[in-house]
């Protein structure tokens, strides 16, 4: 797992964002704090 | 990503761009987006990890399963990772730790000042200066 102190793997998505498709690139992103959060999947609990 | 999607306005005044990723396609996520009374107030871009390619490099994927641990990163501007979480699936996050967490590292970021347990803002910091070790 990625710990604290290591670079944040960069990446490439497909995302959906307020009714479109967009494609993401983590080093894309502006200067700017990023909250990066996993979840098990669409329609879950929790 | 409910919980999350209720404290947006907060990550956005703490300047943090929130991303959710997980291993349904975007296909999943629009209709998920368009149909789910929780996922409705969502308006950060929810990724698709189709490959589990970026779970499986973050070291967060359930190989058996097929998607990932509900995993949380906070990465600074300078795209180091600061702070890394596992939750157990069986419960949810604490999205009012994470805020406090990235309240603390924005804190220590400007003071230089330590960061105590507990420490909500207001709070004063702890002078990291290593005369003080054994006094406080």
């Amino acid at each position: 797992m990625i710990k604290p102190t290591q670079l944040a793997p960069d990446f490439v998505a497909e995302a959906y964002h307020l009714g479109n498709k967009v494609t993401i690139r983590l080093n894309d992103i502006p200067n700017q704090w990023i909250l990066l959060f996993f979840y098990a999947g669409d329609f879950t609990f929790v | 990503m409910a919980a999350v999607a209720a404290r947006y306005e907060t990550f956005k005044n703490l300047g943090v761009q929130v991303l959710g990723i997980s291993t349904d396609s975007v296909y999943s996520h629009k209709i998920f987006a368009e149909t789910s009374p929780s996922a409705r107030a969502v308006q950060y871009p929810l990724l698709s990890d189709r490959t589990h390619a970026i779970s499986r490099h973050y070291g967060v994927l359930r190989e058996e399963l097929g998607y990932p641990f509900r995993a949380t990163f906070i990465i600074g501007a300078n795209r180091v990772v600061k702070y890394a979480c596992l939750y157990p699936p069986e419960v949810g996050r604490n999205v009012a730790e994470i805020i406090r967490v990235i309240q603390g590292l924005l804190y220590e970021e400007a003071s230089g000042l330590g960061v105590p347990a507990y420490w909500q803002p207001g709070i004063q910091g702890i002078p990291k200066d290593f005369k003080l070790a054994g006094k406080i």
